[in-house]
């Protein structure tokens, strides 16, 4: 783990356990979130990106386990390293970093709020929880970050109960309740999915003005690769459980090298450009009980196929600056250890055997 | 708020007035009168009557007048709290009923605290360990207990107390107790006895009630706002009871009204297979016997008992949730 990152992940598989053994859905991915950045998650439904996002917190639904690796968190004032992954989902540490240092903005605000208690009450308790303070006070720092997330008249809002809310101002709600404790990082689960194109975009670009101002950092999980670019520092895309490239977010738009990525970006629609029908990538992800061997996504790559392909996993491995990309087409490999990062810009790395031409032995 | 529960009040009275309506005119249904099954009982002890002399009968107890005016006699007394003259036990019917009805409240009000405190917190433990043995072992048991028809359990226990203990489960009373002036000691007594009906009477109930916080609380347990009280850090016990738990009791206690239904219609039929002293014998008897007004009194005491159950049921529902509250008060 770095010194200047607040959150390692570190090999993290997840499984599904089923009566007939276990079914990976997460395998073996790593990233690391640094203090004050964004980063994204994208991917297709169904390739572990919301799975890796409740994994941080260990919230993981009925019958997904962390099978292995680990979840590293530096807490930003004691220096303290905590592996996440080795908690129980009950064990008081983690109860104590969740809602305090890590927190969730989760994809639905309409049902995000229990109808039956009072938006207020369910702001302050997060507040009670890890601060000691009076219900008095608790309730004024409730409607403070009302405020903050730009809820209007607050002190009034603080009564009222999630159904008197709109959708939009339910989730600014919801990233009142948690920024309750200025955690350190911020899980944003699609926060903006369901909701409409106008709303979507005020809580974008509060989600930044707040992130700015706190200094916290997000990652962001989405499959819409738009947000992305408006949001993100850096960004990873998820296929069936992999990280199949990470880089900065310029990188990634500017020089996609992932024949996944590549296609992913063609399906934006783009303003200004003429097209009869919107580009998709064909076929679809294959179900989890299908993973095809090799490469995971050699069901759906139009590139010409390598033996490797069919035959291995490709690594995700960093490649040489984009120029060199660009001029040869494949590039060579820099170092095989993502994890040595140079604090100021991002390795951009991949994982696909037509680009990683050797072998590794 | 007070605006709605005046409207519920005033709807509540609608409603009587119509049932009373319709339990006069179901008393009248079956063949024959009073004065029929009278000339019955006394032809049974060997004396004759004649068609005169059972006329003459009909005639003093105004059996002779139209539906309709027996009717407006009858309800216009009743509201004025006169509940008319029983027959056959030759007392006023208020003094019958009284007699027999803090029994029969005791019953039902037992009842619904047995189904209740037993149904809720089983039905929590059967959706948290869903599938465990503990559920599977309830959930066989509530099967069972909903399948067998109230009169066949009280047989059953009766069966059983008698082989087993050698004494009655029947009646409410110890024989010592039995004609004793209300006491401690005799509450105590009846306490004692009267677990016996209300398991009877409370079974299906409580097996029913199970199964609905049980179906309830699973699908709570899976939705969002529950992984995002757990996002918080809140204890996982204290997420489970103060969320949905909280919500899966809305359908629970909306259901009191009609929980209060079914006890009191299971009453009466317990209360003859078990010989207790409450309404349930009588009630039989004066339709077996053709004494309408004390028929038509315990009729209307159902009633009364079930409108007020439905009437606490949407209160408390309006309590326990914001939205139907809030809902309630801008209609």
């Amino acid at each position: 783990m770095n010194q200047n990152e607040l959150l390692r992940v570190e090999e993290l598989h997840i499984s599904l356990q089923m009566d007939k053994g276990s079914l990976p859905v997460v395998n073996g991915i790593s990233f690391g979130l640094k203090k004050g950045q964004i980063l994204a998650l994208v991917g297709e439904s169904g390739c572990g990106k919301s799975v890796t996002s409740l994994s941080l917190m260990r919230l993981l639904g009925k019958g997904l386990e962390i099978s292995g690796g680990q979840i590293l968190f530096r807490h930003p004032e004691s220096g303290d390293v905590t592996d996440i992954a080795a908690l129980g989902s009950n064990d008081k540490a983690m109860r104590k970093l969740r809602g305090d240092q890590i927190a969730m903005i989760f994809q639905e605000p309409m049902s995000s709020f229990s109808p039956l208690h009072t938006i207020g009450e369910q702001i302050m308790e997060v507040v009670r929880l890890h601060r000691k303070v009076s219900k008095l006070d608790a309730r004024k720092r409730a409607i403070e970050l009302l405020d903050k997330v730009g809820i209007a008249d607050p002190a009034q809002a603080v009564d009222r109960y999630p159904h008197e809310f709109s959708g939009g101002q339910r989730q600014r709600a919801m990233i009142a309740r948690a920024l309750a404790c200025d955690p350190s990082v911020l899980v944003a689960d699609e926060p903006t999915t369901a909701l409409d194109v106008t709303i979507q975009a005020q809580i974008l670009k509060l989600l930044k003005d707040l992130q700015q101002e706190m200094g916290m950092a997000i990652i962001f999980i989405t499959h819409d690769l738009g947000l992305v670019a408006q949001m993100a520092d850096e960004v990873a895309i998820m296929y069936m459980g992999n990280v199949v490239e990470h880089g900065a977010t310029r990188a990634i738009f500017k020089q996609p090298q992932h024949p996944y990525t590549k296609r992913l970006l063609q399906a934006i629609p783009r303003l200004g450009v003429i097209q009869d029908k919107l580009q998709s990538i064909e076929g679809s992800v294959p179900n989890l009980f299908e993973r095809p061997v090799g490469c995971a996504f050699n069901t759906r790559c139009t590139e010409q196929q390598r033996d490797a392909c069919q035959q291995r996993l490709p690594a995700l491995r960093a490649i040489e600056p984009l120029g060199l990309v660009a001029q040869q087409g494949t590039a060579a490999v820099v170092s095989n250890d993502v994890g040595v990062v140079n604090s100021s810009d991002v390795i951009h790395s991949v994982a696909c055997h037509l680009i990683h031409t050797e072998a590794v032995a | 708020m007070i605006q709605m529960i005046i409207k519920r009040m005033v709807s509540a009275l609608a409603m009587l007035t119509v049932l009373s309506m319709i339990a006069f005119v179901l008393i009248q249904l079956p063949p024959g009168d009073y004065a029929d099954a009278y000339a019955g009982k006394k032809s049974q002890g060997g004396a004759v009557m004649t068609a005169e002399q059972i006329e003459e009968i009909r005639d003093k107890l105004g059996l002779n007048e139209p539906l309709y005016i027996q009717y407006i006699n009858w309800a216009s007394d009743f509201v004025q709290g006169d509940f008319g003259y029983s027959w056959e036990y030759h007392r006023p019917v208020i003094d019958v009923v009284a007699e027999r009805m803090p029994v029969t409240l005791t019953l039902v009000f037992m009842t619904l605290v047995f189904t209740y405190f037993i149904a809720v917190p089983m039905g929590i433990y059967c959706a948290l360990r869903q599938y465990s043995i503990g559920d599977h072992a309830i959930s066989l048991l509530g099967y069972i207990g909903l399948a067998i028809p109230n009169f066949m359990f009280a047989l059953i226990l009766l069966y059983l107390s008698s082989v087993f203990w050698g004494t009655s489960a029947g009646g409410l009373f110890s024989p010592v107790m039995q004609d004793a002036p209300w006491s401690w000691e005799k509450f105590k007594d009846m306490m004692a006895h009267i677990w016996v009906p209300v398991v009877v009477l409370g079974t299906a109930g409580t097996a029913f009630q199970i199964r609905t916080m049980r179906a309830t609380l699973l699908d709570e347990l899976n939705k969002m706002y529950v992984t995002a009280a757990r996002a918080t850090g809140m204890d996982e016990r204290k997420v489970i009871m103060k969320y949905p738990v909280r919500m899966a009791l809305n359908p629970v206690v909306s259901t009191l009204g009609w929980e209060l239904t079914n006890i009191i219609s299971g009453a009466p039929i317990v209360g003859v297979v078990m010989s207790l002293p409450d309404m349930g014998p009588l009630f039989l008897n004066s339709l077996l016997n053709q004494d309408m007004y004390l028929a038509g009194a315990l009729v209307m005491v159902y009633c009364i008992l079930v409108i007020l159950g439905t009437l606490i049921s949407d209160l408390l529902l309006m309590l326990l949730d914001p939205r139907i509250r809030m809902g309630a008060m801008k209609a």
